[in-house]
This record gives structure tokens, C-alpha cells and sequence, in this order.
């Protein structure tokens, strides 16, 4: 062996350490070289004495530099995948996903120390699997080895995918995921417990499910469907076609521009501001408010109903009002809101400053309400008088007359 | 030898080169050589370490011959640690020297 073959070795066989730590020992060498050759010594035996390259490397450990970390495993896609899957249902990782600067997928998994116990995260196994044109990552627990409790959290799974994917899924169980910055087909996320925040995902289809984590979908295009039980839900400046949200007990915020929304909820209250022309609205509670401000709907077809709660609406479209319920009809923008026991606002944006002719028209209507509700209590006082309390008839016979009062001069107004 | 025994004896006949004057790579792997069979590739190795923990410092020194010498020259910090690690060498020989 020669000094160039044993420099080249060298340096190959250094590769995995410190660039700081190449340099200077290819330096080291270099210039051992140089003077043993001006002492008289071959190439040779120079080469005997510094050691072979195995000596020399097995030498260098830890009082000297440490491996630097792994960097993150890259994955040369084959040109057949089209989907990526992410599976990490049987343990509790944070998830972050991104797009990656080349056409390659890239992931790395850093394990936490347990802030308790001190014992290393027991998930050791990451395993990716081609199916077909699929490729899975998937986090594994090593359940021979795992002495902890689930509650503590595993550590961090980064995935890097390109931007030509047909669909990518994650299948998590706790843990946070984090989704930044990508460009797919479809994408979609399933968990138990964790937030799942979605920022800037530009996609055909976005589906997100989960059990008991809050949902933030933000600056983000694609039809989006979400499901949550006990989170909350957050839409921030999305756009889509097709926007439908469902909650269990979480309140629901959405600031979208959507063609048709559904927003339901049991028992959160729900907060829509809605830009674009909308084709259809459903919104339906059962305990929660409701408020919806309507950007760009003009005219309506419908109706909104609370059977409980008080219903306030502010558009400037005819509709007709019996009791709690509001009815439209030959608009534009299918509207269908109901709640049982929550109160209802609907508005639309400039509605508030409207000409005095279309105030006339709207105090016609409130007037027309006051009415009806002035004929029912009326109805409710002849009814009471049928029981004919003795003590209690005066007081409602002057109550009516108040009531008949206020109904005729309601009367002379609105002629 | 033990490696690590070996490591330790070897780190102090590194130090101990330096305590009367700066040396360059060759020169001092070439004075240990002399006295003992070792990998003087591994001896680099020592001598950057000792460098990392601040025992020794190094300056280049241009050379009419070839490329530019690096000098390794003890601290002080590394002086006080070369006395204490020839104290224990001594003592230690010592010890052996009364079993053997």
C-alpha cells in the first residue's frame, strides 16, 4: 500500500465523524508523512508505523469527538408510490410532517428521556414497508421491553414527503401532530388525544378525526371534513367547495370562504364567518349558540330555527317569522340553521346601514313579531280567565287591556 | 496490555515529551516509537484530545522543508496534570515493584 491509497482510506473510513475532526487528523498525517519521508523512511514503512486505517479509527471514541447524530434517513422513493401511510397508532408520538426540498420521503425519529423515570423511550422499532404503491412508515413499541407506563410521551416522528403524492395518512393514538407546508392529493390524519395543527396544506381533500384533541386547520385550500369528539374546532382563512365539521362537545370556529358548510355540534357553540357566495349552509346545535356572519350571501332560502333559544337575524332579504322560526324562500343561498336550546344570530355583512325605506320595511317586520307575540299572550290571558279565580281576574282583565293597548297602537303604525 | 492501561501510560509519555520543549507531530511520535512499539497513527489521535481538554495548545511554524510544522506545546493546566498522572505512574510502579 502506498500513501495515497492510505490517505484515501483514511479519509473514506472518516467520513462519519466531525468534519473538524477529518480535516485536522488528514492533516496530522499528511505532514507525518512529509518529514518521515525527508528522514529517510519509505512510504512503507511510514504506513507500518502510523497503524492501519482499523487501528487508527478504532482508536478514536468518546474522550475525542462522538459520532455525530444520524442525520435523517432518507427513503429513495420508487417512481410507483403514490401514497404515503404514517402509523403510529399503538404509540404516543408527537408527529411533525412537512414537505421535503427533494422527490425523496426522509424521516427520523427522536426518542425522549422519560422526565420520570429516566428511562430511555422503549419505541425502538421504525420499520417502512412497501405495499404496492404505497409506503408505510410505522412506529413501533417494543412491548418485550416496555417497563413504563402509556402516559408518557415517546418522542418526536419528522417526515419529510415530496409534493407529487396522490394521498398521504397518518394513523396516530397521543401526541401532537403538526402539518406544515405541503402539497398532496388527499390528506388524512386520524387520533385519539393530541392537537392536530394544520397550517398551509394545499390539498383536494383534507379529512382529520379525532377523539379528544382541538383540530386547527389554517391558510389552507381543499374540501375539509372534520370530525372531533371532545376538541374544539378552528378554521382560519381556508377555502374550499365543500367545508363540513362535526363536533360532539367542541365549539367550532371557521373563518372560510366555502361553497356549501355543515357545521353540527351537540353541545359546543359554533362561530362561522363565511366569505365567497355560498350555495348552502346547515348548521345545527343542540345546546350551543349559534352565530353566523355571511360576507357575500345576498339572497336566501330556508330557514332558521331555534325551539328554545332567541333567534336574531340581520339580512336584508324578505323572510317570514312565526315565532322562533324564519322562513325564505327564492334565494340564492340554501340556509338551514337550527338549534334547540342555543340562541341564533345570523347577519349579513353591511346590513347594518341600510337605506330608510329598507328600515321602514324592517321595523314593519319587527313590528309584525311584536304582534304575534302580543295576539299569544292575549290568547294565554282569555285562557286563564276560563279557570275563573275570583282574586286573580281583576289583575288579568287589566292585563289584557294593556296587551289590546299596545295591539292597536302597534296597528295605527303599521298601516 | 490492557488497552485502557496502555492508553493511560501513553498519555502521560505524550505529556511528559512536552515538558521541556514544544515538539512537532513527527518529531515527538517518532521519540516515543523509538521506545515502544505503537500505532504513532493512534498518537495523533491522544494528542487531540489533550488538545479538546486544554492540556496542550498547538501554533504552525512555517518550515523550509515542507508544509507548515504544528507545534504542541504543554498548558499549564496540562503541566499540573502531567505531574499528577507521573506521581501516580511512580506509585503504582512502586506498588508492583514490591509484588513482583
Amino acid at each position: 500500500m502506498i500513501k495515497q491509497e492510505y490517505m484515501d482510506a483514511l479519509e473514506k473510513a472518516l467520513e462519519p465523524y466531525d468534519d473538524d475532526l477529518r480535516q485536522e487528523i488528514m492533516n496530522d498525517f499528511e505532514e507525518h508523512f512529509v518529514y518521515g519521508l525527508k528522514s529517510g523512511h519509505t512510504e512503507e514503512e511510514i504506513i507500518n508505523s502510523l497503524g492501519s486505517v482499523e487501528e487508527v479509527i478504532r482508536n478514536i471514541d468518546e474522550p475525542i469527538k462522538s459520532k455525530p447524530e444520524p442525520k435523517a434517513q432518507e427513503l429513495i422513493r420508487t417512481a410507483s408510490v403514490r401514497n404515503v401511510l404514517i402509523k403510529a397508532d399503538n404509540v404516543g408520538v408527537d408527529i411533525d410532517l412537512h414537505r421535503s426540498a427533494d422527490h425523496h420521503v426522509h424521516y427520523d425519529y427522536v426518542p425522549a428521556n422519560s422526565y420520570f423515570n429516566n428511562k430511555q423511550s422503549n419505541i425502538r422499532l421504525i420499520k417502512t414497508i412497501e405495499e404496492g404503491d404505497t409506503l408505510i412508515v410505522s412506529l413501533e413499541k417494543d412491548f418485550q421491553n416496555d417497563k413504563r407506563s402509556g402516559f408518557f410521551l415517546d418522542g418526536l416522528l419528522n417526515v419529510e414527503i415530496p409534493a407529487d403524492l396522490e394521498t398521504v395518512s397518518i394513523i396516530g393514538k397521543q401526541g401532537d401532530i403538526d402539518i406544515t407546508d405541503l402539497i398532496v392529493g388527499s390528506l388524512s390524519v386520524n387520533t385519539m388525544s393530541g392537537d392536530i395543527d394544520i397550517v398551509e396544506v394545499a390539498a383536494q381533500k383534507i379529512n382529520v378525526n379525532s377523539t379528544n384533541g382541538d383540530i386547527k386547520i389554517s391558510e389552507s385550500t381543499g374540501d375539509i371534513n372534520c370530525r372531533s369528539i371532545n376538541g374544539d374546532t378552528d378554521l382560519d382563512n381556508c377555502r374550499a367547495a365543500v367545508v363540513s365539521i362535526a363536533n360532539t362537545n367542541g365549539d367550532i370556529d371557521a373563518d372560510v370562504y366555502a361553497e356549501v358548510l355543515t357545521a353540527k355540534t351537540t353541545n359546543g357553540d359554533i362561530d362561522l364567518d363565511i366569505k365567497g357566495a355560498m350555495k348552502q349552509l346547515l348548521v345545527e346545535t343542540v345546546s350551543g349558540d349559534i352565530a353566523v356572519l355571511l360576507q357575500n350571501a345576498l339572497t336566501f332560502n330556508g330557514r332558521v330555527e331555534s325551539l328554545r333559544g332567541d333567534v336574531d337575524i340581520r339580512v336584508d332579504y324578505p323572510c317570514t317569522v312565526r315565532r322562533n322560526c324564519y322562513l325564505f324562500s327564492d334565494g340564492q343561498t340554501g340556509i338551514d340553521v337550527k338549534s334547540l336550546n342555543g340562541d341564533i344570530e345570523i347577519e349579513q355583512r353591511g346590513c347594518d346601514s341600510r337605506s330608510a325605506e329598507e328600515d321602514f320595511h324592517w321595523e314593519q317586520k319587527a313590528s309584525s313579531q311584536t304582534k304575534d307575540g302580543i295576539d299569544d299572550a292575549i290568547q294565554i290571558l282569555e285562557a286563564l280567565k276560563k279557570f275563573n279565580h275570583s282574586d286573580d281576574l281583576k289583575e288579568l282583565n287589566r292585563l289584557k287591556s294593556v296587551m289590546d293597548e299596545i295591539k292597536a297602537d302597534l296597528q295605527k303604525k303599521t298601516r | 496490555m490492557n488497552a485502557q492501561f496502555k492508553k493511560g501510560a501513553l498519555e502521560l509519555c505524550v505529556l511528559s515529551q512536552l515538558t521541556d520543549k514544544d515538539q512537532y507531530g513527527y518529531e515527538l511520535t517518532e521519540a516515543i516509537s523509538e521506545q515502544m512499539t505503537v500505532a504513532t497513527g493512534t498518537l495523533y489521535l491522544i494528542l487531540r484530545r489533550l488538545k479538546e481538554e486544554d492540556y496542550v495548545d498547538t501554533y504552525l511554524v512555517e518550515s523550509l522543508e515542507g508544509p507548515a510544522r504544528k507545534y504542541y506545546r504543554l498548558t499549564e493546566k496540562g503541566r499540573n496534570y502531567q505531574n499528577e498522572l507521573k506521581d501516580e505512574w511512580l506509585d503504582f510502579v512502586k506498588r508492583i515493584a514490591v509484588l513482583i
